[in-house]
C-alpha cells in the first residue's frame, strides 16, 4: 500500500522532471568582432560638425590644418571628391567657420599639399587629382598648383596624361634652391614615382623614379641624415612594400625596400612622416586597413597601425603600435600637451554592426613609445582622413576628421568632424 | 484486494497513460522544435530585393528543415557575399552536418571565415574540401590556403601550399612572387615566362617578370616587361578569391535587374531596359543604373525624361566628364546650343574626353569656326588615338595620331603618343621625329625625353 502510493505520487513527478527543455530557435547570431573594444577616453574632446551636413553620402579624401590665410588662427583645407573641389573652412574670428570653396572642376581630388611654390611670399595649394575615385588605370591623373594671388587661387595643370595621382609633395631635390615636386602615381594596376624638377617660371620636367602601382603618399624628410631630402614611400595593391629614395645628388636617386609584409591582404592606407621617438630622425607611420576590394568588408586582425622607427642607415625598425580594425588613415600630435607625439587612427571600415567599435581613437604615448589605445568616437563612420593641430589655441592638439562613402551603409552620414580639447589652456 | 488498493492501481494506470502520451508528444514537439532555425542577421542596409532574396533563402531553410544540405549552403553562399560571415559560418556548419562530402560547403566555409580573418579555420576548411573536390578545385582549395599563409606571414609553408598547386595560374603567379621578393629570381623566371606564354596579355605577370629581370641586373629586359606591362590589356583582380566574390555578387539580388537592364540596353530593347532600369531606381539609387537609364532616353528621343535623372546623378554623385557630355546632349537635343556647349566644355576642363571633343568639333564646325572646331578634333583623335595605344592597337593608333598632328600640330601630347606607338613598332626614324617634334613644342616633357633616350640607348 505506501509502496503504490509513494508511485502515484512519483510518477507525475518524474513525468515532470523528464520534460523537454524549451528550444528557442535562434534568431539572431552574435557577430564575430575582430577588433578590439577600447576604452572611452578620460580627455575631454568636444566633437562637433564642419561645414554643411551631408545629404548624400559624402566623399572627403583630404583634411589638413593650416593657417592659410595667415591671421593665426588655424583652418582646415578639405578635399571633396563628391563636389571635386578644394574647400577651405576659415577660422575667423575663432570658433567661427566659413566654407570658402578654393577651387572647383578637379575631379576626384586625392590630397592637398601647402607650400609657397613660387616663392612669392603666400600660401600656395597642390593637388594631388586622381581623375575617378573608383579604380581606373587610365591616364586620367592630374597635379594642379593652385596659385595664391590675394583672396584667389589660380590653377594650373603642372602634370597630366599620368595615370591617378594620389599625392605629391614638394622640397629642393636637387639642391638648387627651388622646390621640385615628387608624385605619387597611384594608378591602379600600374602607377609611378615621378619627380618634377623646377626649370622656373611654373615648368617643371619628368622624371620617373620607380615604376609600381599603389603608391599613396611620398613624404619627404632627411630620412639619413646627410642633409638632403630624400623620399620615402608605401606601395599597396597586395605589394604591401614602404620604400625608401636616397637622394645621391645630382636628380639620382638610389631605391631602398625598407619593409615588405608576404601579408597581400594587410590593406596599407598611407604613410606618415613623424619623429614619433623624438630621436632627431624621420621615422614613418604605416596605417593599415584598406580593404576597398570588397564591397562588403569585415576588419582584420592585422589592421591597425606600424611604426616604422628609423634606426640610421636606412634601417627602419617596424613596431606595431596598435591593433584597429579597418584603420585607413593616421596623424600625429600632442593631444595631453605632455611633450610626447601621440597617434590618432581613423577607421574606414570598423565592425559598425557592433555597440562600441570606434571610428576613431588616439594612442597615448607614456614617453617611452609604449602606447594605450583609447576610443574617441563612433560616429562620423567611414573615416579616411584625420589631421591634428591646435585649433581653439590650448596649447593641446585638436583633431578633424574627414569620411568616403563608397560601400552601402545604415550609418549616419557624418561628413567632417571636429574633435576640440576642452581641457583648458595646457601648463 | 481492498477497494483502496484498486483505486490506487486504478489512479496510477491513469498517471502512467498520461504519463506516456506527455512523454510522446513531447518527444514529437521536441524533435519538431529542435530542427535549427538558419541565423537572421540585421539586413537594413540592403535593398529590398536583395533583402527578400535573402529571405526566400531563409525560408527554403526552414522549409525543409533538417535535411536540405543545399539549402544550408545557399543560405551560406548569399551571407558570404553580403558580409555576413558569422552567419555563413553556422550555416555552412549545418550544411556540412547534412553532407559531410559536398565540396562547395567547405569552399564557401573557408571563404567565410577568411573574410573573418580567421585564416587558420578556414585553411582547415579549404583542406577538408579537397578530397571531394575536382581536380582543378582542389588546386583552388590549396591556392586559398596559401593566401591564408600569406595572411599569417607564413611564408615558408605558403610557398609549399602554391607549389602543390602547380599548373594553376594564380598559384604559380604567388609561388614566382615569393621566390623574387626572396632573392630567387632565378627560379621564378621559367615560371613567369611560362605564365606569360599562356596568358599574354596579363599585365602583372609582365609587371612580376619585369622585377625579376631587374633583381637579377638584367636592365634591358626589366625595360621590355615594364613597356610590355604598360600595354597588357588583362588586369586581373588583386586575387582570384576577391574576383569570384566579385563575380558571384553580380548574380543576385538587384545586381541582376541591373544587368538585365544593361542586356536589354545591349540587345536594343530600350523601352525594356530604361523600364527595368526605372525599377532598380526605385528600389535604390545605384548610379550605374542612373546612367545607363539617361542613354536609353536620350537613344529613345525623351531628352525632357532624360534631365532629371542626370542631374540627380550628379547630385548624389557627382559631376563627371561622362555626366556632362550627357548633360550636353540633352540640351542639345531639347534645342539648347549655348547650354549643350557650355556642358561639353566643362566636361574638356574636367579631362581629355573624346566624346566632348567630337562634339565641339562638330557644333563649332556648324557654327563656322573652323579653328576651334580643328582644335577639338584634333584633341579627339588624340583621346582615340591614346586610348587605342594603351590597348595594344598601335597601327590603329598611329593612324589617329597622325590625324591629331596633321589637325593640330601643336599638340605636344599627341607627338609624344605617335613617337611611342612608332617605337614599339620599331620604327626608329619617324619615332626620333616624333619625340624631337614633341620636345620642341614642350622642352619639358619628360616622358618624350626617356622615350627618345631608351630608343637611341636600344640602337
Amino acid at each position: 500500500m505506501i509502496a503504490l502510493s509513494m508511485l502515484a505520487v512519483c510518477i507525475p513527478i518524474a513525468t515532470y522532471l523528464v520534460r523537454p527543455q524549451v528550444i528557442v530557435p535562434e534568431t539572431a547570431t552574435e557577430r564575430v568582432v575582430a577588433g578590439p573594444d577600447f576604452p572611452l577616453s578620460t580627455r575631454p574632446l568636444v566633437k562637433s560638425p564642419l561645414g554643411s551636413p551631408a545629404e548624400f553620402p559624402p566623399r572627403i579624401t583630404n583634411v589638413q590644418i593650416v593657417d592659410l590665410d595667415r591671421d593665426e588662427l588655424q583652418d582646415v583645407l578639405v578635399c571633396d571628391a563628391l563636389q571635386n573641389q578644394v574647400l577651405c573652412y576659415r577660422q575667423s574670428p575663432r570658433g567661427d567657420w566659413t566654407e570658402q570653396v578654393i577651387a572647383d572642376n578637379l575631379l576626384a581630388p586625392a590630397h592637398a599639399t601647402i607650400v609657397d611654390l613660387d616663392a612669392d611670399g603666400d600660401l600656395d595649394i597642390l593637388v594631388s587629382v586622381l581623375g575617378n575615385i573608383f579604380p581606373d588605370d587610365r591616364h586620367v591623373g592630374r597635379v594642379v598648383w593652385l596659385e595664391q594671388t590675394g583672396d584667389e587661387f589660380i590653377p594650373h595643370v603642372l602634370l597630366d596624361d599620368v595615370r591617378r595621382v594620389a599625392d605629391v609633395q614638394a622640397g629642393d631635390l636637387d639642391g638648387d634652391d627651388d622646390l621640385d615636386l615628387v608624385v605619387a602615381v597611384f594608378g591602379y594596376a600600374r602607377g609611378q614615382i615621378l619627380w618634377l624638377e623646377n626649370k622656373g617660371d611654373g615648368q617643371f620636367l619628368d622624371h620617373e623614379i620607380h615604376y609600381a602601382p599603389g603608391a599613396i603618399h611620398v613624404p619627404l624628410a632627411d630620412y639619413d641624415g646627410d642633409g638632403d631630402l630624400d623620399i620615402a614611400t608605401v606601395f599597396s595593391q597586395n605589394e604591401e612594400e614602404v620604400w625608401g629614395f636616397e637622394n645621391l645628388g645630382g636628380g639620382q636617386f638610389r631605391s631602398r625596400l625598407l619593409h615588405f609584409t608576404v601579408n597581400h591582404d594587410i590593406g596599407s592606407a598611407g604613410l606618415v612622416q613623424t619623429d614619433l621617438d623624438n630621436d632627431g630622425d624621420a621615422d614613418l607611420l604605416w596605417p593599415l586597413g584598406d580593404n576597398l576590394e570588397y564591397q562588403y568588408t569585415h576588419s582584420q586582425p592585422y589592421h591597425g597601425c606600424i611604426w616604422l622607427e628609423n634606426q640610421g642607415e636606412w634601417q627602419f625598425v617596424a613596431r606595431r603600435i596598435a591593433n584597429f580594425g579597418g584603420c585607413y588613415a593616421a596623424a600625429d600630435g600632442d593631444l595631453d600637451a605632455d611633450g610626447d607625439r601621440d597617434v590618432v587612427l581613423v577607421s574606414l571600415f570598423n565592425d559598425w554592426h557592433e555597440p562600441g567599435q570606434a571610428s576613431i581613437v588616439w594612442l597615448e604615448n607614456d614617453g617611452q613609445q609604449n602606447f594605450q589605445t583609447w576610443r574617441i568616437d563612433e560616429e562620423p563612420t567611414h573615416l579616411v582622413t584625420v589631421a591634428c593641430g591646435d585649433l581653439n589655441d590650448d596649447g593641446r592638439d585638436d583633431i578633424v576628421a574627414g569620411a568616403l562613402h563608397v560601400t552601402r551603409s545604415d550609418k549616419d552620414l557624418g561628413r567632417i568632424g571636429m574633435w576640440l580639447s576642452a581641457g583648458g589652456i595646457a601648463p | 484486494m481492498s477497494r483502496s488498493i484498486v483505486i490506487l492501481c486504478a489512479v496510477i494506470a491513469c498517471e502512467l497513460l498520461v504519463a506516456i502520451g506527455l512523454v510522446g508528444w513531447w518527444v514529437a514537439s521536441d524533435s519538431e522544435a529542435s530542427a535549427p532555425e538558419p541565423p537572421r542577421p540585421n539586413l537594413t542596409f540592403l535593398d529590398s530585393v536583395t533583402v527578400q532574396e535573402i529571405r526566400n533563402r531563409q525560408e527554403d531553410v526552414t522549409a525543409n528543415g533538417a535535411d536540405g544540405a543545399d539549402d544550408w549552403r545557399a543560405l551560406a553562399e548569399i551571407y558570404v557575399l553580403y558580409g555576413f560571415f558569422a552567419e555563413a559560418d553556422i550555416c555552412c556548419q549545418r550544411a556540412a552536418e547534412l553532407d559531410p562530402e559536398a565540396f562547395w560547403t567547405y569552399l564557401w566555409w573557408g571563404t567565410a571565415l577568411s573574410r573573418i580573418g580567421d585564416t587558420s579555420a578556414s585553411t582547415e576548411k579549404f583542406r577538408a574540401g579537397i578530397p571531394y573536390a575536382e581536380d582543378a578545385l582542389a588546386d583552388v582549395c590549396r591556392y586559398c590556403i596559401g593566401l591564408n599563409l600569406l595572411r599569417e606571414e607564413n611564408s615558408q609553408e605558403a610557398e609549399e601550399a602554391f607549389r602543390t598547386a602547380e599548373g594553376y595560374a594564380p598559384a604559380d603567379y604567388e609561388l614566382a612572387k615569393l621566390l623574387v621578393r626572396s632573392d630567387r629570381s632565378q627560379e621564378a623566371v621559367p615560371i613567369l615566362d611560362g605564365l606569360i606564354a599562356s596568358h599574354p596579355q596579363t599585365q602583372k605577370y609582365h609587371q612580376m617578370r619585369s622585377r625579376a629581370a631587374q633583381r637579377l641586373g638584367d636592365l634591358e629586359a626589366a625595360n621590355d616587361f615594364q613597356n610590355r606591362a604598360d600595354r597588357a590589356t588583362q588586369v586581373l583582380p588583386s586575387d582570384e578569391l576577391t574576383g569570384f566574390l566579385e563575380q558571384q555578387i553580380g548574380n543576385h539580388g538587384l545586381d541582376v535587374w541591373i544587368q538585365q537592364g544593361k542586356d536589354l540596353y545591349a540587345s536594343g530593347s530600350l523601352d525594356a531596359a530604361a523600364s527595368r532600369l526605372r525599377q532598380v531606381l526605385e528600389v535604390e539609387w545605384r548610379p550605374e543604373a542612373a546612367d545607363l537609364l539617361v542613354q536609353a532616353e536620350l537613344q529613345l528621343g525623351h531628352p525632357e525624361a532624360a534631365l532629371p535623372i542626370l542631374n540627380e546623378a550628379v547630385r548624389r554623385s557627382g559631376t563627371t566628364p561622362q555626366r556632362l557630355v550627357a548633360l550636353g546632349d540633352v540640351h542639345h537635343r531639347l534645342g539648347h546650343e549655348s547650354q549643350a556647349k557650355d556642358s561639353w566644355q566643362w566636361a574638356t576642363e574636367l579631362r581629355l574626353d573624346r566624346a566632348a571633343h567630337e562634339r565641339l568639333a562638330a557644333l563649332f564646325e556648324q557654327t563656322g569656326d573652323e579653328r576651334e572646331a580643328a582644335r577639338h578634333e584634333g584633341l579627339a583623335q588624340l583621346a582615340a588615338g591614346i586610348f587605342a595605344e594603351r590597348a595594344g592597337q598601335l597601327d590603329s593608333a598611329v593612324d589617329m595620331l597622325q590625324q591629331a598632328v596633321t589637325i593640330a600640330p601643336e599638340l605636344a601630347h599627341a607627338w609624344y603618343h605617335l613617337g611611342e606607338c612608332y617605337r614599339l613598332l620599331d620604327q626608329s626614324e619617324p619615332a626620333d621625329r616624333a619625340y624631337r617634334q614633341c620636345l620642341t613644342l614642350d622642352p619639358y616633357h619628360g616622358r618624350a625625353k626617356r622615350g627618345l633616350d631608351r630608343m637611341l640607348a636600344s640602337q
